[in-house]
């Protein structure tokens, strides 16, 4: 990297602030996707969008490419600088500026970790609903990047329904103002277009989310099963539940070998050892709602035959059954040192036939197969447990992976639910789109970024923003 | 009509067939723009393209519509040749109650979608029918249901859509899934885009579990104000109602609370609700058309907005209904009179900048240098020709 850049942005931000030792590089290298890295050349850590702001005129000037990071909990890649420049991670953006009970807003840096955010809403009694699995290390810009979903996304919906406002950096280095609270986008929705760009269109350093007032009453609720056809008889009692328009806030299926990682590990949520399949639910309302949805899942996951059914009895049983669905990866440490956390979905009657599907991939590649969905969202985590170093091994692994995406778009399903294509998926987003819809997503990114400097070889191929001329008719037509 | 007018009648014609092009008359008295324009309604997609490539051919600005039920209100956009309906582009592709989606032409008139919905043992939002409003319309203007307060905005729906660019190049976003964050979400852009960036084709909207028992109820109360205060304890105490809303008109001020979900739950909060605000009358459902005029604030600024939307209509000498739907901070006429002129809009008071003035077919801002650049090559972006006005 240029010695003269790197003294200019020095100046602008501090030299703690500027990493380009190759030591304290090495941490940059890859996310939650372990099996790719690439080295950072350079990496700042800005305290403000004023900062960025002048880091990303600097870097326009000598023409390098950005890639945004929040804690790098990403598990497609997003944040690995493959194509070289620099890498600027929002870690010191992690201000609550407002919190606004009575609007139901709250305004935050990019970098606020997911959990702190909650934490700095619960003496208003409000809550910011989507909770990803990583919550406790991921940050609001990186889930603004990557529309993050969570197990309560079956009530509250993915991050894109829950951001009211962004500023946003433009690769120029110019800032975009568009964190005003509203009720509606006036004019185009430029923030729900940005939420799930992957860090291609921009960088946002503030953000405006919505805030949920808590429940009068929350209860969590297990399922469990046995035998071998104990995962179908859980698959089968989401659907009836989802038939027959029940409105659990959570619905999550681990299968065994997941309990098995879970329970051997300190995330132990005494989920049964013997158990085929647990079926996590919850439920919250008021406590007139939340009893009558209990009784009539108790009666129904029995009727599907559930061998036993608990209600949390207090605050502590409720946190460490969840301790366990969130803390699964982390255990899943057990089985072997490495994960790949696929992210699958299907429409919600296709569960069954996905899970199948999974299992004979894993068979076919003489894989290890754990599966954790968020099984009310037709959205399934086949996580496959491989060691890396085994060159061998990790080339099944990804062809296994690639093969479940196949599978889940035969079944009318996606390639992601909630972590984003990042770098993982780009050669099968064919699958879902044409070379026309593809183009039509190039050209709007590079409305955003015309040199296509932000977050390279991330989202969408290249190839379809390649050769794209500009508007014939020029800035003229801008009405 | 001009020679030039009848011309283009024509050959539109000779695309949609002659029945299927004629002039229509959307646009309002006071406006200097001619009374009429011609409407072509293609019957298929394949029409549809051969309009667009009519018009990237002659350098003509098209105007997307659905029904036009939103057009009487609309501050017609200067330079559109012609109008392209997507009426006749109508009928349901997919309806998965088990998935929770609908996928549909644009041109459904939501009121059939809602009971086609209805009818499968599920709820669409929003919940709209009392207008021809058809879905690519309600999309394209971001159209506000009566059961937006528990079910959220239009845009939290919408799961996907396929729309037209150019008589070449159709695009797709989104899918046919409840969960799926595959591919940049073009369609939150069309959202309220009001067909500025292409004609929307078809749209794929989230389904909700139908709800056991559904009832309304209503309450005099002496001005907006006090209205706003029982509202308030109304929102704070019950669980989640589809709709709070206050409606001042000639006849008087009432407060409507709409009710719906398990029976034990309804009877519980009816229960809270005579706590909080005594006896309440049992009601019809509020049937109220598209309103000719919105003011959208925070919740702490509702009063604002509903006494601004007052003075609008004291100024203006509207006879049309307030409503304030202070959960979501929503304050608008009723359209019951004549619509708006533009010449009326030049009269409207000052707005407070708290408050956002938004027209069905127009949010009235003046946006930051930036954001208006960004929206602008957005739209250059997906519509490169210059096609949709």
């Amino acid at each position: 990297m240029d010695r003269a850049l790197i003294t200019e942005l020095q100046k602008l931000i501090g030299k703690d602030a500027v990493v380009s030792d190759t030591t304290r590089l090495l941490s940059y290298e890859s996310d939650a996707l372990a099996m790719y890295s690439a080295p950072a050349e350079l990496v700042l850590l800005p305290r403000d969008t004023q900062e960025t702001a002048g880091c990303m005129k600097v870097l326009a000037r000598y023409g390098i490419p950005i890639v945004p990071r929040g804690a790098g909990t990403g598990l497609t890649g997003g944040a690995l600088p493959i194509a070289g420049g620099a890498v600027i991670a929002t870690s010191r953006m992690r201000k609550v500026f407002e919190v606004n009970p009575v609007d139901g807003f709250a305004r935050v840096g990019a970098g606020l970790i997911n959990v702190a955010l909650t934490h700095a809403c619960k003496s208003h009694n409000m809550f910011y609903a989507p909770d990803p699995s990583s919550q406790k290390a991921c940050t609001i810009g990186g889930n603004v990047a990557n529309n993050s979903g969570g197990p309560h996304g079956f009530k509250y919906g993915s991050t894109t329904q829950h951001i009211l406002g962004l500023v946003v950096v433009t690769p120029d280095g110019d800032i975009i103002d568009m964190s005003a609270a509203g009720v509606d986008p006036v004019g185009l929705d430029l923030v729900g277009l940005f939420v799930g760009s992957e860090g291609t269109f921009g960088l946002a350093t503030e953000v405006t989310v919505k805030l949920e007032p808590c429940p009068e009453v929350v209860e969590t609720l297990l399922a469990v099963y046995t035998g071998e056809d104990g995962l179908n008889q859980a698959c089968d009692a989401v659907s009836e539940i989802i038939a027959l328009g029940l409105e659990p806030s959570a619905i999550e299926i681990l299968d065994s070998l997941t309990i098995e990682a879970v329970e051997d590990s300190l995330y132990s949520a005494g989920y049964p050892r013997d158990a085929s399949a647990v079926l996590l639910l919850e439920v919250e309302g008021t406590a007139t709602e939340v009893r009558g949805t209990c009784d009539d899942i108790e009666a129904l996951v029995k009727r599907f035959g559930a061998v036993e059914f608990r209600r949390a009895q207090d605050e502590a049983e409720r946190a460490k059954l969840w301790e366990g669905r969130k803390g699964a990866f982390g255990a899943m440490g057990r089985i072997a040192p490495d994960l790949y956390v696929a992210d699958a979905v299907v429409p919600r009657t296709k569960l069954r036939e996905m899970v199948r599907a999974t299992v004979a991939i894993a068979e076919k590649y003489n894989l290890k197969l754990a599966t954790v969905f968020h099984a009310g969202d037709g959205n399934l985590h086949p996580n496959i447990c491989y060691d890396r170093r085994n060159k061998e091994e990790t080339a099944r692994v990804v062809k296994a992976g690639a093969e479940i995406l196949k599978a889940c778009v035969a079944a009318g399903g996606s390639l992601t639910g909630e972590h984003g294509i990042g770098i993982e998926k780009l050669d099968e987003i064919g699958l879902l789109f044409t070379d026309d819809d593809l183009e039509a997503m190039g050209r709007v990114r590079r409305a955003w970024d015309p040199t296509l400097r932000m977050n390279p070889g991330k989202a969408i191929p290249l190839r379809a923003c390649g050769e794209l001329g500009d508007s014939p008719r020029g800035d003229e037509e801008s009405s | 009509m001009s020679d030039s007018q009848e011309h283009l009648e024509r050959r539109l014609q000779g695309i949609v067939g002659a029945d299927n092009a004629s002039a229509c008359q959307p646009w309002l008295p006071g406006t200097s723009l001619p009374a009429e324009i011609t409407q072509a309604r293609p019957a298929d997609e394949g029409q549809a393209r051969e309009l667009l490539r009519l018009a990237a051919a002659d350098g003509l600005r098209v105007l997307p519509c659905g029904a036009g039920s939103k057009l009487g209100l609309e501050v017609p956009r200067e330079k559109a040749s012609f109008a392209i309906s997507t009426e006749r582009l109508s009928g349901i592709i997919a309806l998965e109650p088990a998935d929770g989606t609908l996928t549909a032409w644009a041109g459904t008139p939501m009121v059939d979608l809602v009971h086609a919905v209805a009818s499968a043992g599920r709820r669409l939002t929003p919940n709209i029918t009392s207008t021809r409003a058809t879905l690519g319309g309600a999309i394209a203007t971001a159209e506000t249901g009566a059961d937006r307060l528990r079910y959220g905005p239009l845009r939290d729906q919408l799961l996907g859509m396929r729309a037209l660019l150019s008589a070449e190049i159709s695009s797709k976003s989104g899918g046919r899934l409840v969960k799926n964050v595959a591919g940049y979400d073009l369609h939150r852009a069309h959202c309220g885009g009001r067909g500025r960036l292409g004609l929307i084709l078809e749209a794929t909207l989230r389904l909700h579990p139908s709800l056991a028992i559904e009832q309304h109820f209503t309450q005099a109360v002496d001005n907006v104000r006090q209205g706003l205060a029982l509202a308030e304890s109304v929102l704070a105490s019950t669980g989640r109602p589809l709709g709070v809303r206050i409606l001042a008109s000639k006849e008087g001020t009432s407060l409507h609370i709409h009710l719906g979900g398990r029976e034990d739950v309804v009877e519980q909060e009816k229960a809270q609700l005579a706590i909080s605000c005594g006896a309440l009358e049992p009601s019809k459902p509020i049937q109220l058309g598209q309103p000719m005029l919105s003011v959208q604030s925070l919740r702490s600024s509702a009063l604002k907005a509903a006494e601004w939307v007052a003075d609008a209509r004291a100024k203006l000498s509207l006879d049309a209904t307030l409503v304030l739907d202070p959960g979501i901070a929503v304050a608008s006429l009723a359209h019951e009179s004549a619509p708006i002129s533009r010449l009326q809009l030049a009269q409207l008071p000052p707005c407070p900048s708290q408050l956002q003035v938004v027209l069905p077919s127009d949010p009235m801002r003046e946006a930051a240098t930036g954001v208006a650049q960004l929206e602008a090559a957005v739209q250059r972006a997906l519509d490169p020709l210059g096609i949709f006005a």
